[in-house]
């Protein structure tokens, strides 16, 4: 036996009393957590989907609908764009890695892309079943649709005309699913994907146009001149989607900073509820302590016990707010949005907390100096007899 | 050897001054007199609890209290005290109890269950201490001093919860300690029934 196991033993005998203040100090720091989970998981899926994305070309009309419908495929893109006039854009101003797509139909809601190689080829994949497609009819899906559809590899759909669901289906074209994939740019996990062609031929056509043009720029200057330099010359419109975005982002990050500012007072009011009441809980045990004393035990003992009885309490709140993230996480299920936000790889990313632990053992280090002061002024002969 | 000299003790203020004593090893000196009259905080000044004022109190092998001056270790190491009131951490068992004292004492006792055992509590090892009548309370506080073999035994009314029986298991018990030991035993008591094994009397 030791001084964590009488520790352990003090504070059982208080359960109510430890619950409580591990619930107040475990409260902060859900809070804390969360926020800062949120502001990741929106970063992250923000930045990873706009990677290699410098230049958005679509039809004219609302810049952030358009950056919405054909860089997050979250809205309706305004129209397509022509296709000759498009691909001598591309070739005038010498674009990279550039990413054709042609929005087509959907089945069960969920949207069928167009694209071509170089869009696959730019998805960051956690994991991929079965195959990219190889023939013109394949297609690829998105893990969140295969959940939610139960397609599997090597089944047969038809899609439904437009982006919705409902509508009347294209039963003379069916794709095969030929892949399954998961990355961790949360768009791709609720598409189908398959070549442009067959999201042409399904509506009858051989040929068709572009809804939008994505490409890489390389050379900074021309990131912020070739957008307008389009603007001017051509009927397309041409916007940044980093700078549209990072805009958000911006606003995001003030937002954020100021929910964390809010945990963070409130954990420093945790801290001072739980200083208080560790305070009293160590006036409660006066006889204990004093009793420690009086059989010989030196005072770095008794310190220790305070230590591991708030280390004990630091750890409690700990794993409680693990549990209330736990609960955000198997709630989110009950969201679209929250599902997408919050990517396991990046919620369950526990080198996050390290920062935030840490300060919570310390907290209960610091937590302890005050009784530790205080212990070594015990009026032991009051203490025994009054008792 | 336990030894003092007059002592002047602080309590809370006001000073109480004690004769001196010395208690040679192997004996036990009993300290009587009426409620109020210092027992308990002359025990308590032996054992450091108390600050004193004035004079000193040696215990041979193990240095010397005098004003503001408690050696390192004294109770650890060189005494041993049983309570008027029975304490204990009430979250623990009886076995808990007695293993929070060795702890205390950084020792490890070979005759916890022999000592158990002879003051009628061994059954009681694994029960919660709160459980406990205040009898088997005052013999589990004895019991807990007794493990340690310190040169000094300071006992605060030791039989004052207890009935004729265990008075006399407890008497026996001091006494097969201290010529195990040789330790010296100053008990503070009203009992009458502790004269016949005290080697000395001092009234307060």
């Amino acid at each position: 036996m030791n001084s964590l196991y009488f520790s352990w033993k003090a504070i059982w005998k208080r359960r109510s009393s430890t619950i409580f203040i591990s619930l107040i100090w475990a409260t902060g720091l859900l809070g804390f957590a969360s926020i800062q989970r949120l502001n990741n998981g929106v970063s992250n899926a923000l930045q990873l989907q706009l990677e290699n994305t410098d230049l958005l070309l679509s039809a004219k009309g609302s810049p952030t609908r358009s950056i919405l419908a054909n860089v997050f495929h979250l809205n309706e893109p305004d129209g397509n764009i022509l296709r000759s006039e498009a691909d001598e854009l591309i070739r005038n101003y010498n674009l990279q890695n550039v990413r054709r797509i042609a929005y087509g139909d959907n089945y069960n809601g969920f949207r069928i892309l167009g694209c071509d190689s170089a869009t696959w080829n730019n998805i960051n994949y956690i994991e991929i079943k079965g195959n990219l497609p190889q023939k013109s009819n394949d297609v690829i899906i998105g893990r969140n649709v295969a959940q939610k559809t139960g397609l599997k590899i090597g089944e047969r759909f038809h899609g439904t005309h437009g982006l919705m669901e409902h509508d009347h289906n294209h039963e003379t074209t069916f794709y095969t699913v030929s892949g399954i994939i998961y990355s961790n740019a949360p768009s791709w996990n609720r598409l189908i994907m398959g070549s442009m062609s067959s999201v042409w031929r399904a509506h009858g056509y051989s040929d068709s146009n572009y809804t939008a043009i994505l490409a890489r720029i390389d050379n900074p200057l021309d990131k912020l001149l070739i957008p307008k330099k389009i603007q001017e010359e051509s009927s397309i419109m041409a916007v940044s989607p980093a700078f549209e975005v990072n805009n958000v982002l911006n606003w995001m990050h003030q937002s954020s900073k100021i929910f964390s500012a809010i945990s963070f007072l409130f954990l420093i009011t945790a801290a001072l509820i739980m200083f208080f009441l560790l305070q009293s809980h160590v006036k409660e045990r006066l006889g204990d302590y004093a009793l420690l004393r009086a059989l010989g035990a030196s005072w770095w003992k008794i310190a220790k016990i305070v230590l591991w009885q708030n280390i004990i309490l630091g750890s409690f709140a700990i794993l409680l707010t693990y549990a209330g993230l736990a609960f955000i996480w198997f709630g989110q299920y009950t969201s679209i949005t929250l599902d997408e936000i919050f990517q396991k790889e990046v919620y369950w990313d526990l080198s996050l907390d390290i920062k935030w632990m840490f300060a919570c053992i310390v907290l209960s280090i610091l937590t302890s100096i005050g009784p530790w002061i205080w212990l070594q002024r015990i009026p032991l002969h009051r203490a025994l007899v009054d008792s | 050897m336990l030894s003092s000299s007059i002592i002047e003790s602080n309590l809370n203020g006001s000073s109480i001054i004690f004769p001196s004593i010395t208690i040679p090893k192997g004996e036990l000196l009993l300290l009587k007199g009426k409620s109020g009259s210092g027992k308990s905080t002359f025990l308590h000044s032996v054992a450091g609890l108390v600050p004193l004022l004035r004079g000193n109190i040696k215990i041979e092998g193990h240095g010397e209290i005098s004003k503001n001056i408690v050696p390192k270790n004294w109770r650890k190491n060189a005494l041993t005290i049983i309570p008027q009131r029975p304490l204990f951490w009430q979250s623990l068992t009886v076995e808990e109890n007695i293993k929070l004292s060795e702890w205390s004492k950084d020792i490890e006792s070979e005759n916890i269950e022999y000592i158990l055992e002879k003051l009628g509590i061994i059954d009681l090892s694994k029960k919660a201490v709160n459980k406990l009548s205040l009898g088997q309370q005052q013999r589990l506080s004895a019991a807990r001093a007794l493990i340690s073999k310190v040169p000094v035994v300071l006992a605060d009314e030791p039989t004052a919860a207890l009935d004729e029986e265990n008075t006399n298991t407890l008497i026996n018990l001091f006494k097969e300690h201290q010529s195990e030991t040789g330790c010296s035993i100053l008990v503070s008591s009203h009992d009458n029934r502790l004269d016949s094994i005290a080697d000395q009397i001092v009234i307060l």
